[in-house]
């Protein structure tokens, strides 16, 4: 049928099919790539369009329902402010608020987010921040915690109202003594008003307890705007989604319905039949090769035991068979037309029945690699057994012996850009891969074997990311794709729907966990011990690691004090077994929240159960500056340990911050604070906890970086590291351009392609601006020299010989120590054109033999109803020593982000299966998580402390803001009404049944 | 699929023999593959508010998000339950009709107009259903009908309460009570549990016991995957008791 409407303001005509939704019309045919896809069932808001100027969701709408109507998409507001020889209109007030306000991270609900603040700006003015919360409420982001993108809008508002605002340029705020409650705000340096009233504060800058670096740094700690964020905020096509090839095939996969099955017979003749289905692949047509899903250096650390088709099925949503067709409705079709005839086998769901004598047997393949300890005839992936001491005997010393178990779920990353790849062979048979993943060479090297390809001939491109917190640290949907095109010999674009996401994709481990904690009459822990039951679901990857670090990292804070300090008494168990459900996985935190969530709750229960106070508790046993890692000489993701000293610790000044800006002393445990007047039914809490993690790991993690001049001083930037969001792209700049002495956008970055960038580990661990970092900081130098001495060679030529050592860049420029200078790009144009030509270029590289922990401390407020059990979160502030603060925009974006994602861990995130193993949430209705509009409060609290590992001081900030949210909101309860939670996430119906027993 | 957009009540009862009425279609469009022909509302004129002598009317294809129009003077916990309803883009596109139709236990608003004892005008019918038989017969009838407007009177007071995982998180357990203008029985329904929000018998003002009791023993089986039924029959009764307190003061 023929439509005409006006797109962005140009009348248009269009031919499209009765069913044809607008979101995909918009993309395919007008190749409008701005308009996201993160569902199909209008929930996320990612494909929001403006309908007669109102925000709406094009992905649940027919395309025919437009006709006569006006639509809006982000390709008509703004432009890149520099259009060469034509003055560009440059981009709009909302866009540009978003830039400098750092509310974009992987920028996959950017686009969405400013037409809906345009919207709302073209009808009001002047609004509240309600109002600004309510008109986000459509658009689901994962990323920011949403207050980056509210302030953007508010300051947006007062722009477009002709007032002023207040610059976002740094330096950051540095209250000289500790924060109080209610801080005074400084006036920035450098900053006049003018007289004129600032009409609004954009409060989106954290507040830092400063530690002066040795050297003065100049882009290294100041809030640069995000070196993607100008095309991301356009919509512009930076996705692995937003390309057109010629001939692409849409792939699907056929999952299993049965929880655990033998494919007893498969035939697929009427689905390849069917015409527009150029392929289908069953195990009987692609060969047998056993590898790890689980992104990770050589060797794998964890048992092989998937199959891209397998004989066998492990799980509701296990793979069938892969389809390629013509288009996705002729997908569908032809996944129908497969007939596959299951032979059931006893399931396994509930991971205290893997380990039972007679279970059944997930992994009976012949070809199972082992590692470790993992035992695959008793449905064990992996397990852990470290001793640090003498546990025995310091329970036999404790006064008091605690015992309890707590449970954690298994919950999704929920990136909102779904896991898609898209492959094709280039012009030299070479394949190449388009993928949303965070580990590019992890991927090409684990793909080689399963494809039959010599990893020479795989090309792996990872464009923008639209995010993945550890769910695209996973070979999940590529190998599909290529072998699909292998068989057809076309490209092919393979991408999940929300639902896949849910019951075919990965998540956190969910785990049972015993603890048992010995205690002396003052509150020193005199041994500490816990036991995980870990399900990894049905295939192992991850299943080790994740769950070495629950241990490793939550197991190491408490070391008890005096004696016990020298030399802890830690013992960490754990048995990763198979069930059959979705795999687990990797996602942000790795292991570490389930750990801290029974540690924490652990340490709460003993506090009150001696009556001791909380915080004091804590710290008197909390691991310091200066001491051993307890950990870092039993165990290292299952290679070799080797002992590591911890060189900083913020957790003391942590503690203080959080507990001052929280007002911790006026409200803890005070039934006058705790009661709300005229409800009867409210009572208020406050809870802490303190956490730790780790940065990378030690002897393994290695990234690299290569920086070569142009002719007019400006650099590229190749790096391996994979931004998927997170502004590593930006923060590794920004290390690049303070060594250099030039500003950030004089660094071109580009990650990252294995065929043009140098290695990676990837994005993981919480290693990028640290590892990678010191990477580029390393060629950074030695580029660095090659210019001094470059430059040295230009002053000698026209005066005084200068020693290359005593020449400083800045500004741009080589300085002579009298005060003479050469600018870069003639140091350029020198070095490419005219003398001793030479280009200067170096490559860095860096592993680090250490992996210091940054460390937190984690406050929440709650009102509890003590009638109906629920919880609303009123009030979060965490305070973290993360090192050095490159960026205080991106760093605080990663803790205002990571806590929204654990504050859903604590109250409403759970996946759960009914009796047959298949899944009750499959999509963002019943996984609900949280919105713009109901938001409590967040604030971000840097302590600084200045690592001496890394060359400007840094330790890791992405995934300890995880860590601490769930216990200490359930320790808030704990602290309201005296409910006692044991299992996330802090339900009502929870609260209520520990509160009547 | 085909796509229809009639211009007028007649013709789109004409079409309506060959497919489905589409309203907003945020329920509708992702079961596109599965449809012959759909019937697009957008062209009835059925997005009408009118509040006379105490009654209200609203058009079946009125966007919720218009509930929300501050022009129209409806009573606040409707507007409130409205934007509970969904996210605000939904709002923009979904109907009253469309929610009406595809509603669950979980939807604040479609428990609301039951509270209000909203009734439900069908094309062809020669008087209104009362909404609470409407959602027993919303998928049985082999034609697909039509819905045009639904009407309740203004009531002298209502309230609506709910309990969820998060503010914004569609309710386990929820209650909204109506006090009529009239000062008659006051009406409630309940919900958070199974297909649809159930409206209890109505009550005198003073016997918020009896009501509380009926509640609890209504949900006594009441038990899913998200609550209990012991947690839900007691929690329901506590929101009745809430909201029969909130109108009566
Ligand atoms: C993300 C999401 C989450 C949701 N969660 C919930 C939930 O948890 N609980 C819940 O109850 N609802 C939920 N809904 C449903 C939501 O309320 C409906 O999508 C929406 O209200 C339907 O309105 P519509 O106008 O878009 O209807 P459409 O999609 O156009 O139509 C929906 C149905 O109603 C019929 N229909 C529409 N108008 C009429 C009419 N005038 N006369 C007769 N039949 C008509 C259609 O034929 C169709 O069968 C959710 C929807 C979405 C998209
Ligand atoms: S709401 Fe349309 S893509 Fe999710
Ligand atoms: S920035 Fe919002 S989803 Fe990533």
């Amino acid at each position: 049928m023929q439509i005409q409407f006006l797109l962005n303001g140009e009348p248009v005509e269009l031919d499209v099919a009765g069913d044809t939704l607008l979101l995909d019309a918009l993309r395919d045919e007008f190749g409008l790539f701005g308009v996201k896809h993160g569902c199909e069932t209008g929930e996320c808001g990612a494909c929001t369009v403006l309908f007669d100027g109102q925000p709406v969701n094009s992905c649940v709408m027919l395309a025919a329902q437009v006709e006569g109507h006006s639509i809006t998409t982000i390709e008509s507001v703004g432009e890149h402010p520099d259009q060469g020889w034509r003055s560009g209109a440059g981009l709009d007030a909302v866009q540009q608020a978003f830039v400098e306000t750092g509310a974009i991270q992987c920028g996959f609900c950017t686009p969405a987010m400013v037409l809906a603040a345009r919207s709302l700006l073209a009808a009001n003015p002047e609004p509240s921040e309600e109002e600004v919360r309510e008109s986000l409420s459509g658009v689901l982001c994962r990323c920011t915690g949403y207050i980056k993108p509210v302030q953007a809008i508010l300051r947006a508002a007062a722009v477009l109202r002709g007032e002023q605002v207040e610059p976002i340029d740094g330096p950051i705020l540095a209250p000289k003594d500790l924060i109080t409650p209610a801080p005074e705000r400084e006036s920035r340096a450098g900053w006049d008003p003018g007289g004129t009233q600032v009409s609004l504060e954009t409060t989106v800058m954290p507040r830092i307890q400063v530690a002066h670096h040795p050297e003065p740094l100049h882009t290294v700690g100041h809030p640069e705007p995000k070196v993607d964020a100008v095309k991301l905020v356009q919509g512009k096509p930076a996705f692995t989604a937003d390309v057109e090839l010629r001939g692409m095939l849409v792939a699907k996969i056929l999952h299993s319905p049965v929880a655990h099955a033998r494919i007893k017979h498969i035939d697929a003749s009427k689905a390849r039949a069917l015409e527009g289905v150029a392929a289908v692949l069953t195990w009987k047509d692609i060969p047998r090769v056993a590898y790890s899903t689980a992104g990770q250096s050589h060797p794998i650390p964890g048992p092989l035991d998937s199959f891209s088709l397998d004989n066998k099925v492990r799980f509701v949503g296990d793979r069938v068979a892969f389809v390629a067709a013509e288009n996705e409705a002729i997908a569908e079709q032809a996944l129908a037309l497969i007939e596959v005839e299951y032979e059931q086998l006893p399931a396994i769901l509930d991971p205290a029945d893997a380990l039972e004598e007679g279970a059944a047997q997930i992994h009976d393949e012949p070809d199972y690699v082992n590692f470790d300890l993992s035992d695959p005839g008793r449905n064990l992936a992996a397990k852990i057994r470290i001793d640090i001491g003498e546990v025995e005997r310091g329970f036999d010393e404790a006064d008091h012996i605690f015992e309890a178990t707590y449970e954690v779920p298994k919950v999704q990353q929920a990136h909102i850009e779904p896991h898609i790849a898209i492959t094709y062979w280039d012009e030299d048979d070479r394949l190449v891969i388009r993928t949303s993943t965070q580990v590019p060479f992890h991927a090409r090297r684990q793909l080689a074997p399963v494809l039959g390809l010599p990893a020479k001939r795989i090309r792996v491109i990872k464009p923008r990311i639209g995010g993945g917190f550890g769910g695209k640290q996973e070979v999940l949907v590529e190998d599909v794709a290529a072998h699909l095109t292998i068989a057809t010999g076309r490209p092919v674009r393979i991408e999940y729907t929300r639902a896949e996401e849910f019951f075919a994709s990965r998540s956190r481990h969910p785990m049972r966990i015993r603890m048992k904690t010995g205690v002396k009459n003052d509150g020193t822990i005199t041994a500490n011990e816990m036991y995980a039951l870990s399900d990894t679901g049905a295939y192992g990857c991850h299943a080790l690691t994740v769950t070495g670090n629950t241990g490793h990292k939550a197991m190491a804070l408490y070391v008890g004090d005096g004696e016990y300090r020298q030399e802890p008494n830690i013992r960490f168990y754990a048995d990763i077994v198979y069930t059959n459900t979705p795999p687990s996985g990797a996602y942000r935190g790795y292991g570490v929240p389930q750990g801290f969530w029974a540690v924490e709750r652990h340490m709460e229960r003993i506090v009150r159960e001696l009556g001791l106070d909380p915080l004091e508790f804590r710290l008197k046993n909390a691991l310091r500056a200066g001491e051993v890692h307890p950990f870092s000489t039993a165990w290292s993701e299952g290679r070799e340990p080797r002992p590591e000293t911890i060189n900083t610790c913020g957790l003391e000044d942590c503690a203080k911050q959080g507990s001052l800006a929280i007002d911790w002393f006026s409200k803890f445990n005070r039934p006058d604070w705790q009661r709300v007047e005229d409800k009867p039914h409210l009572r208020r809490g406050i809870g802490v906890a303190l956490v730790m993690q780790g940065t990378a790991i030690p002897y393994l993690d290695m990234g690299g970086a290569s920086i070569k001049i142009n002719d007019d001083g400006s650099f590229n930037l190749l790096i391996g590291a994979t931004d998927l969001g997170t502004g590593s792209d930006t923060v590794l700049a920004q290390q690049a351009a303070e060594v250099l002495g030039v500003p950030i956008d004089d660094i071109i970055v580009y990650s990252s392609d294995t065929d043009f960038t140098p290695f990676d580990k990837g994005a993981y661990a919480s290693s990028t601006t640290y590892i990678s970092g010191a990477a580029v900081v390393r060629a950074a130098r030695q580029v660095a020299e090659r210019i001094r001495a470059r430059a040295a060679k230009m002053f000698g030529e026209e005066g005084d010989p200068v020693r290359p050592e005593a020449i400083r860049l800045a500004n741009k420029q080589a300085w002579s120590p009298d005060g003479r200078s050469v600018t870069l790009a003639e140091v350029a144009l020198h070095s490419l054109h005219q003398e001793d030509q030479e280009q200067i270029m170096a490559v860095g590289s860096y592993m680090s033999p250490v992996a210091p922990p940054p460390f937190a401390a984690q406050f929440a407020e709650v009102t509890v109803d003590i009638e109906t059990g629920q919880v609303v979160v009123d009030k979060l502030v965490m305070a973290v020593d993360s090192g050095i603060i490159v960026n205080p925009l991106t760093a605080s974006g990663q803790v205002e982000g990571g806590m929204t994602q654990a504050l859903g861990y604590a109250v409403c995130e759970e996946m759960l299966y009914d009796d047959q193993g298949r899944a009750r949430e499959v999509d963002f209705t019943d996984y609900h998580i949280f919105a713009a509009h109901e938001m409590p409060e967040l604030q971000t609290i840097f302590v600084e402390t200045i690592e001496p590992s890394h060359p400007f001081g840094v330790k890791a900030v992405a995934e300890i803001p995880i860590d601490g949210v769930a216990p200490a909101v359930a320790n808030a309860v704990m602290d309201a009404c005296g409910g006692d939670v044991l299992a996330a996430p802090v339900t009502p119906e929870r609260v209520w049944k520990s509160l009547r027993s | 699929m085909k796509y229809y957009r009639p211009e007028t009540i007649e013709e789109a009862l004409e079409l309506l023999s060959e497919g489905v009425p589409l309203a907003g279609g945020t329920a509708l469009a992702p079961e596109r593959r599965t449809l012959e022909a759909v019937v697009d509302l957008d062209r009835l004129g059925l997005d009408q508010i009118e509040i006379q002598s105490g009654t209200v009317r609203i058009g079946a294809a009125t966007r919720i998000q218009r509930l929300l129009d501050p022009d129209f003077e409806l009573p606040a916990q409707l507007r409130r339950a409205a934007r509970f309803e969904a996210s605000l883009n939904l709002r923009n596109m979904a109907t009253l009709g469309g929610t009406i139709m595809t509603a669950n236990a979980r939807s604040p608003l479609v428990l609301v107009l039951l509270a209000l004892q909203t009734s439900v005008s069908i094309s062809g019918e020669a008087s209104e259903v009362p909404l609470d038989k409407l959602l027993d017969n919303r998928m049985t009838g082999e034609t697909p009908f039509l819905i045009e407007r639904i009407a309740f009177a203004l009531p002298g007071a209502l309230h609506y309460e709910y309990v969820a995982r998060s503010p914004a998180d569609r309710p386990l357990v929820s209650a909204a009570a109506v006090a009529p203008a009239d000062g008659k029985k006051y009406s409630i329904a309940i919900g958070g549990y199974g297909e649809r929000p159930r409206l209890l018998d109505p009550v005198a003002g003073d016997a918020v016991e009896a009501a509380r009791q009926q509640a609890a023993r209504r949900y006594s089986d009441a038990g899913d995957v998200f609550a209990s039924a012991e947690y839900r029959s007691e929690v329901v009764s506590i929101l009745v008791e809430r909201v029969l307190e909130e109108v009566q003061s």
